[in-house]
């Protein structure tokens, strides 16, 4: 069984094959433009590796917080290959991620930077998140991480995806984006 | 002959449309999602908004037109979609989206320019035939190009600032109308007589368009009339408006047929709905023995179709884009 996650939260574009929940490919590239090189990476790994996209069961984004821009072409790109294949997708936001991604065994808080500020998850020593997903400004990350401990810019470790309870089913024609930050209209 | 369908995909600014167009001509089916209430309670399109509203509606609008036109995606021939100018975030969820498709099912993709997509509008209704002139005004667009045979076309003259409609927008907002302000105007003017002295559009001999010298005359004379505690007639202010902005095309097309012999004067753009540009530009026309051919409504504000429609001469040329190509929010008809 084989899915394919889409991660396009950041300037990192990640594509990465699962056979039967480990990770059987990864294809990464710093990019400018994900729009430019979202679906080549795509037909690209599948290509490299020998599996054809019907053979995909299910599909699954990192629907942000992260580039506005980049989320929404990772979740459009994942729904509509859910909607042509008739398969499932899940999504797992960028900040989950990069909580199972460390080994950590104490409270800690996740943290994704943008150009004015931070994306911020809580999660326990069990990486259960403590409370709803936030954005502050570089001043107010200052002081908040010298109450926290912080973990951002770590490797993600894609194995582990399937091993914490993150991945969220989802429904093609109902999937959003995590946007977190508001946009002027809706301030 | 066999027949070509084509899946067109148009989402450059506020519409998420998708069609699916045989030969270049029929229309199967095509479903419009448009954002205009949403838009409307801030007062213009919210780019940021706009590319949310696309993203979420994007496989909806496309089940329900395979769906209207009993066919699968199997069945198409190709995958057409709108790769600029528009709105950059909204355009790049469309183009990702035809590239989706294209790959799945291993189709031919074509990217198809906007502007080129409201020309070939005509040719849903009425066949274009050349050597023509077109007249392309919208929200965006003001411009005159001269075509001799498919997909060749010479500029002549475009808008050295605002785009008509971009104008009456505008002239809308200085009148506290609702968003969009067009259509209201063209309302509001029948109604009107020409009251107002507002400046004649600057014949300077080129096939230029200006219309920002225009508007600020209308926002000076409505600061005017309101410091003399004047209330502003506002069908007279819309018709005298709407008369200059008119002019100021006819003026151009006058010339270009003098220069020019044309078979046909096509209209293309969302202002080409309006009722009153083309009563003038059949007066002008009929001078010079021009067909004047607009689109219905349906077909000359933004729509999926007509991308459909330009999309063929480029399916039966074999032009298709790669699955690298990206969206461009700038972009020349002639380019």
């Amino acid at each position: 069984m084989y899915s394919l996650l889409i991660d396009t939260h950041s300037n990192i574009l990640n594509i990465v094959l699962f056979k039967n929940q480990k990770v059987f490919g990864i294809l990464s590239k710093e990019t400018p433009s994900q729009s430019k090189l979202l679906v080549p990476l795509i037909q690209n790994i599948l290509e490299e590796k020998k599996v054809k996209i019907k053979e995909i069961s299910q599909v699954i984004v990192v629907n942000g917080p992260g580039s506005f821009t980049g989320v929404r072409l990772g979740v459009t790109v994942a729904k509509t290959i859910s909607y042509c294949l008739n398969i499932p997708i899940k999504s797992i936001s960028s900040l989950d991620l990069l909580a199972l991604s460390t080994e950590i065994k104490d409270n800690y808080s996740v943290a994704i930077r943008d150009p004015k500020g931070y994306y911020i998850g809580e999660y326990s020593a069990t990486k259960s998140l403590l409370k709803e997903y936030s954005y502050i400004s570089n001043n107010e990350f200052l002081t908040y991480a010298s109450k926290n401990i912080i973990i951002k810019d770590i490797p993600i470790n894609w194995n582990n995806i399937y091993k914490f309870e993150f991945l969220k089913d989802e429904d093609q024609y109902n999937i959003k984006p995590l946007y977190i930050k508001k946009i002027e209209v809706e301030k | 002959m066999s027949s070509t369908k084509i899946l067109a995909i148009e989402t450059s600014c506020d519409e998420t449309s998708i069609a699916i167009v045989e030969n270049g001509t029929k229309v199967l089916a095509m479903t419009t999602n448009t954002q205009i209430s949403t838009h409307a309670k801030y007062g213009g399109v919210v780019p940021e908004v706009a590319s949310r509203m696309h993203a979420e509606n994007i496989t909806i609008v496309l089940n329900e037109t395979l769906e209207k036109a009993n066919l699968k995606l199997e069945e198409m021939d190709a995958i057409a979609v709108t790769y600029g100018p528009g709105l950059l975030g909204s355009l790049l969820v469309g183009v990702n989206f035809a590239k989706t498709l294209a790959y799945i099912y291993n189709k031919p993709l074509i990217a198809v320019n906007h502007l080129i997509g409201h020309i070939y509008a005509n040719n849903l209704e009425n066949k274009l035939e050349f050597p023509l002139l077109t007249l392309i005004v919208s929200g965006g667009h003001t411009e005159l190009l001269y075509m001799t045979d498919e997909y060749k076309f010479k500029l002549l003259g475009e808008t050295l600032d605002d785009a008509i409609g971009e104008s009456f927008d505008k002239v809308a907002k200085v009148l506290g109308l609702p968003y969009p302000g067009g259509p209201i105007i063209e309302k509001l003017a029948k109604e009107g007589n020409d009251f107002y002295k507002l400046p004649l559009p600057v014949n300077d001999g080129t096939y230029n368009f200006s219309y920002s010298g225009l508007k600020s005359s209308v926002l000076n004379l409505v600061n005017n009339e309101k410091m003399h505690g004047k209330e502003i007639r506002k069908e007279d202010l819309a018709y005298s408006f709407q008369k200059r902005a008119v002019e100021e095309v006819c003026i151009k097309i006058n010339k270009a047929l003098d220069e020019y012999n044309v078979k046909q004067l096509v209209v293309a753009g969302g202002v080409s709905a309006n009722k009153y540009l083309k009563e003038k530009l059949e007066d002008v026309c009929q001078k010079y023995n021009t067909e004047v051919t607009i689109p219905s409504i349906l077909y000359c504000t933004d729509n999926a179709a007509m991308i459909g429609a330009a999309a063929y001469y480029l399916y039966q040329k074999k032009i298709y884009a790669d699955l690298d190509i990206d969206a461009c929010s700038y972009l020349n008809i002639c380019d």
